[in-house]
Order: C-alpha cells, then sequence, then structure tokens
C-alpha cells in the first residue's frame, strides 16, 4: 500500500528539498520588499534634483575648490549629468583679454587637468573651459547661459560669511540664470 | 475630448488590494491549473514530462514578462483587453476583451463544479445516487445544487467589495501555497529515488509528437497571470507593486510545476501518473510516507480551496474587464455603473455569474446517468478556455511591441529585457526580442489548438464572432467608428491613471517625457 511507504532519503531528494524551501522562501522575501511610498512633495524635490544634468563648476587651485567639483560630480552622478570645469584667468582692465601669458595657461590647465580627474572617477562626460576674463563671475554666468547649466556648484573661501561674500560669488549669485551651490569648508 | 469621463459612474473602483491579494489574484487563476494539467501531460509526453513542463515554462515566462510590462505600465482595469486596445484600436481591443470574456465565464463555472466535487470528498454518501432525469437528460443535482451554491457565495463575496474577496482569496492561497509545499518537500524528502527519475527521463522520452502535444498541454495549464493586471485599478500603487507580484508569480508557479512534475517523475511509473488525470497530486502525496495516510481529506481540502478561489478570479477578472469595455463603449454603458455603496461593478458580477450558472447546468446536463459530471460538455468548455486564452495572449504581445512605439513616453516601470535600439520618428525605441519570441511562442500554440481541438476550433471562433456581431451593432447604434477608434485623450487617460494609484515619481516622469516630446504628438491615438 502506498500509504504505508517507508521512509527512503536520497541525498539529492533532500538537496532538491532544502533548494526548493530556499527558492519559495527568496521568491516571497523578494516580493515583499516593497520600496517605501514617498509623499508628493517628497516626489517632487526628488524629480526637481534628478533634472540638475548639466553641472556648472568653476575651479582654483584650491582644495576646497576640487572638493566642489567631487561634490558637483557627486551629486550628477545618478542622472548621468555633464559637468562643465571652468578656470577663469582675471585679465586687468590695463591689458588686453589676449594678454595670458603661457604660465597662467599651464596653471589653469593643471588645475583643470586635476578637476578632470576627480570627475572622471564618476564616469560623467566633461566639458572644460579655460577662459580669459575682466571679471570671474562675469565669465562663469555668460558660460552657464550659453551651456544652459541648470546648477553651478562653487567653494568659497574659509572665511568666508554672509557679510563678506566675495564680490565673484555675490555676483554670481545674483546674476546666474540658475540654481547656484556653495560649498564652505568646515 | 476625454470619453471615458461621459460613462456613468458612481465614484472609482476602490484600491484595496495588497501586493499578497495582487500575487493570491494571478495564483488563484494559476496555481489550480497543476491539480488538473499534471496527469494529463504525463500521459501525453510520458518520461519527459518535467522537460514538457520546462518548454512550457519558457513560454509562460515570456507572457509573464509582457503583462508584467504592460499591467505595471498602464495599471487599468481590462489587463489583455485595455493593452490591446491602447496598442491596436477598438476592435481589436474588443476581440481581445471577447476571448478573455469567454476564458473568465468558463473559468467561473469550471472551478466552481471542481471545488463542489473535491468538497464532496467530506460529505461520504455517493454522489452518483443523487442523479434525476430531466427530459432526455440526467442531472446530478446535489452536485449541481453544490455549483451553484458556490457560484452565489463568490457572487455575494464580490458584490461587497474587492476587499471581502481579496481577502478570501489570500487566506485560502496561503493554505494552498503551504499545502503543496508540504507535499513537494516531504515528497523529494522522503521519497523520491534519482535511479527512477533518471530511468523514466533517459529511456521513455515521448516521440516529437507527443512531446509537441504534452508540451502544448502543460503551456494551457500556466492560464492565469492575466488576472493580476485584471485588478490593476483596485491594486495600491499598482505600477510598484505589480512587477513584484507578477515576477513572483511566474516563479512560484514555474517552481511549483517543475517540482511537481520532477517529483512525479521520481515517485511513480508516468504510466500510473497519466492514469490518475482527475487527481495526479493526489496520487502522488498518496506515496509519500508519513503523509500518505492524511493526503486523500488533505489534497481534497486544498484542491477544493484552490480551485474555489480559482473561481473567484473568475468572477472579478470578468466583471472588471467587462466594465472596462464598458468605460471604452465597447459594450453598453449601463455595464460600467459601480455600486453606490461598495463600489463595484455589481451589474457585470451577476450578469456574468448569471451565464457561468447557465454554462454550468448545461455542463450537468448528461445523456447518460453514469456520467455523473457530463464530461462531455466540460471537454467543450475546456477546449473554448485554450482557444480564448492563446488569442488574448497574441494580440497582448503584439499591443506591447506596438506600444513600444506609440507611447514612448509613458514611464514603463518594469521593461522586458534584451532590447534592441530601432530608429524611429527621430527617437531610438528599444525593441523587445523577446516579445517576438514570445510572440512566436504563443503562436505555436493557438495554432496547435486549431489544429488538435476539434470544438475549440468552432466554438471559440463562434463565441467571438457572436459577440462581434453585437459590436457592431452597438457602435452603429452610439455612431462610434465600426472597425476605427473612438477619439481618446490617451494622455489624460495615463495621468488620471497614475495619480488615482498615487504613482507620483511615475507621473512626474510621465509629465517630463511629454515635455521632451513635445506633448502635442501624443495627444490623440487610437
Amino acid at each position: 500500500m502506498p500509504t504505508t511507504a517507508i521512509p527512503d532519503s536520497h541525498v539529492l531528494g533532500v538537496l532538491i528539498a532544502a533548494g526548493f524551501l530556499l527558492a519559495l522562501g527568496l521568491i516571497l522575501w523578494w516580493m515583499f520588499r516593497v520600496p517605501p511610498q514617498l509623499p508628493r512633495a517628497a516626489v517632487k524635490v526628488r524629480r526637481a534634483v534628478n533634472r540638475l544634468r548639466t553641472v556648472l563648476v568653476p575651479t582654483m587651485e584650491a582644495l576646497s575648490s576640487q572638493r566642489a567639483v567631487e561634490l558637483a560630480a557627486r551629486l550628477g552622478e545618478p542622472q548621468n549629468a555633464r559637468l562643465i570645469l571652468v578656470y577663469v584667468v582675471e585679465v586687468p582692465l590695463t591689458l588686453p583679454l589676449s594678454a595670458v601669458n603661457e604660465s597662467q595657461r599651464a596653471h589653469g590647465t593643471e588645475v583643470l587637468n586635476t578637476a578632470q580627474a576627480v570627475a572622471s572617477r564618476h564616469g560623467l562626460q566633461c566639458t572644460r573651459h579655460l577662459v580669459p576674463a575682466r571679471h570671474a563671475w562675469d565669465a562663469i554666468v555668460r558660460l552657464a547661459r550659453e551651456e544652459q547649466a541648470d546648477v553651478i556648484v562653487m567653494s568659497v573661501g574659509r572665511k568666508a560669511h554672509a557679510e563678506v561674500l566675495g564680490k565673484t560669488t555675490l555676483e554670481i549669485l545674483r546674476r546666474a540664470p540658475c540654481e547656484v551651490i556653495l560649498s564652505r569648508e568646515a | 475630448m476625454a470619453t471615458e469621463e461621459k460613462a456613468p459612474q458612481v465614484g472609482r473602483l476602490r484600491r484595496d488590494v495588497s501586493i499578497w491579494g495582487s500575487f493570491m489574484w494571478g495564483y488563484a487563476d494559476v496555481g489550480a491549473d497543476i491539480f488538473t494539467a499534471l496527469g494529463l501531460v504525463a500521459f501525453a509526453a510520458q518520461g519527459g514530462t518535467p522537460v514538457a513542463f520546462l518548454a512550457a515554462g519558457l513560454v509562460y515566462v515570456l507572457v509573464g514578462l509582457c503583462y508584467t510590462e504592460l499591467a505595471s505600465t498602464y495599471p487599468a482595469a481590462g489587463g489583455g483587453q485595455y493593452f490591446t486596445l491602447r496598442g491596436l484600436g477598438d476592435a481589436w481591443g474588443f476581440i481581445a476583451g471577447a476571448a478573455l470574456m469567454l476564458d473568465y465565464t468558463i473559468d467561473i463555472a469550471l472551478f466552481a463544479v471542481s471545488a463542489a466535487g473535491y468538497l464532496n470528498y467530506f460529505l461520504g454518501p455517493d454522489t452518483a445516487a443523487f442523479v434525476a432525469r430531466l427530459g432526455p437528460f440526467y442531472v446530478n443535482y446535489l452536485w449541481l445544487m453544490e455549483s451553484i451554491l458556490l457560484i452565489l457565495s463568490l457572487v455575494f463575496f464580490n458584490y461587497l467589495g474587492i476587499r471581502v474577496s481579496s481577502r478570501i482569496n489570500e487566506y485560502l492561497g496561503v493554505l494552498a501555497i503551504a499545502g503543496q509545499a508540504v507535499v513537494v518537500v516531504v515528497g523529494f524528502a522522503l521519497a523520491w529515488r534519482y535511479g527512477l527519475f533518471h530511468q523514466q527521463l533517459a529511456t521513455q522520452f515521448p516521440s516529437p509528437g507527443k512531446f509537441m502535444y504534452g508540451s502544448s498541454l502543460a503551456i494551457i495549464s500556466f492560464v492565469g497571470l492575466e488576472s493580476i493586471s485584471q485588478v490593476a485599478q483596485e491594486t495600491r500603487r499598482p505600477s510598484t507593486v505589480i512587477p513584484r507580484s507578477a515576477v513572483a508569480l511566474v516563479l512560484n508557479v514555474l517552481l511549483f510545476a517543475l517540482a511537481f512534475s520532477v517529483l512525479g517523475n521520481g515517485l511513480v511509473p508516468w504510466q500510473a501518473l497519466g492514469g490518475h488525470q482527475g487527481d495526479p497530486v493526489a496520487f502522488l502525496a498518496r506515496h509519500i510516507p508519513l503523509i500518505g495516510a492524511a493526503a486523500g481529506p488533505a489534497i481534497a481540502l486544498l484542491a477544493a480551496s484552490i480551485v474555489y478561489i480559482s473561481a473567484n478570479s473568475g468572477v472579478m477578472s470578468v466583471s472588471r474587464l467587462s466594465y472596462s469595455m464598458s468605460r471604452q463603449q465597447l459594450l453598453p454603458r449601463s455595464l460600467s455603473r459601480l455600486h453606490p455603496r461598495f463600489a463595484t461593478p455589481y451589474r457585470t458580477i451577476l450578469l456574468f455569474s448569471g451565464l457561468a450558472t447557465v454554462m454550468t447546468m448545461a455542463a450537468f446536463l448528461s445523456p447518460s446517468p453514469h456520467a455523473a459530471t457530463s464530461s462531455g460538455a466540460m471537454d467543450i468548455l475546456a477546449n473554448m478556455y485554450a482557444f480564448g486564452a492563446s488569442l488574448g495572449y497574441l494580440l497582448v504581445f503584439i499591443a506591447l511591441m506596438v506600444l513600444r512605439f506609440r507611447d514612448p513616453a509613458a514611464p514603463r516601470p518594469f521593461r522586458m529585457p534584451w532590447n534592441i535600439p530601432v530608429p524611429f520618428r527621430g527617437r531610438r525605441i528599444p525593441f523587445p526580442v523577446l516579445g517576438i519570441l514570445g510572440f512566436l511562442g504563443v503562436g505555436m500554440i493557438l495554432f496547435e489548438v486549431i489544429l488538435t481541438h476539434a470544438i475549440g476550433r468552432v466554438a471559440g471562433p463562434a463565441w467571438i464572432l457572436l459577440l462581434l456581431v453585437f459590436y457592431l451593432y452597438y457602435r452603429r447604434s452610439r455612431k462610434l467608428p465600426l472597425w476605427g477608434s473612438a477619439p481618446r485623450d490617451w494622455v489624460a487617460s495615463q495621468r488620471q491613471l497614475l495619480e488615482d494609484s498615487e504613482e507620483y515619481e511615475l507621473l512626474e516622469e510621465y509629465e517630463e517625457a511629454l515635455q521632451v516630446e513635445g506633448g502635442a504628438d501624443h495627444g490623440h491615438s487610437g
């Protein structure tokens, strides 16, 4: 009679039984791991950040400036944003704009190289600009407009606070056609 | 012009279905199939039964992935019919709907009768004693009354609301999955013999013709995934939940189908399993040590539970499908009226449950007093079932591919894998390679059904033609295009769907995609 059959285990059978249970458990466990729902306002905020697809970063030799590149790259990484790295050589009014010397150019190139190295770790598309200008803020705002940047990420000096932000920072905050994010070292 | 808004309606369908409920609506429909298919497939595919289930399972996985993408993209009542309507227009949408309506109505009748049959196990007396003569026919009135009572109970639960009917599914479903898992685990651990399994697979593999027939039967045994998309409009956060519940269902059903077929091959000769086409799982369970003695009543209870919730799934699905078709002006508008208190499409619940009751009565009319279940009539139902399912799936695969091109902006939380970028109107559309494979696979099944199912190839198309004539009459009376599509604002409809389901992330994504596209060229389709 089948109902009085004697247990006759085979090691493969036991393994299949264990595998079956494990698979069943894993399927149900995965199914129940539904991501939590976000309130609509939170979704709008998330999507607004996701829309930042062109990020402009003014660079300088200071470490804080390169840190701004890293911050910008992390900000843009999820949406595979394009990074625009800019180094401005301020040329005094007494000199023509073309009066940028080799040493300044080499220095700017070196700063941009470092910035690009930081950004390339995140696999983002990068464009770089070495721009001579009368005022750094003017060049940055103009470039932001031309490149249709969604956000400018820049660092300010360690001593900066609301009352004594540099002219460049203040003018960018005032005139930028897009969002501006300032980073100040602790 | 949003024509859907014109349909009479009191409130909206309530979103009362959780992730477990969504999973169980699908499982309710598919889970019952293995209880009937295992013996049939074993009889045809012989020692190659597990391979037949595997081959069928591959097509089933493709169907599952297709439905997962579409149901999470368009979480609307109607399922395959709605997808076909959006992709191919009103007339094809109606044909897909007619095919699925046929399936669900049969589903109610078939599984209510089956559940009553399993419950008779507990009644003790021989039910053949309750046969009465009715003109030229004989009727097993006890069984018939039980089946009708079960249908009435489903009408009652579904009338009260999706929450009640979903709870029935959820509780009975736990029992069913647990019971099946016990049979599989104990069977493999204590009784499965590798030698027998290997010997049957190696020496008793069927001829190619028999194997094809066996795998086509196995494919039909996977029918039912559609239910998840039918209940999408009542699922909470459907675009998030459905990809998980549907993929879990596909894997779960495949796991059980393969497990039972491998267990069968290593437990008993295929001839013995094929000889128990009525109760193959119970037959297997009786051969398992320790649980074998209790297997009879336990499997009867288990099977009754599963087939009952499968019938429940039929009531829910056909009522939502016809509700959706009514709102889309494919059926009279009065069918889309919701109950003022329970927010259920009560008219369609009553109509199709009534139709299923008539089918059940017809199934019990037997020319012989010994044919207790009037198996001839049941064969007709099963044949038509196979035809309806394969035709519906075929149209859904076409709709999937067309919608990738016609509606690229709609956010797809799940996308069928393996896509080739195809340039189209300045965009690169990911074309689903697996969609083509699925289309070919389901097309082959439809071909096999037409070739081998003598009744299905006549009765199935006859049902479609009959409803098509009614459709054309209705459309003409409403002065709507007969073969073309009524104008619809699909963008507004999609917004509404995402808004109602609180899928805000997708709604934002949709708005962004529309902005990129310019929106305007998207407005009116169909």
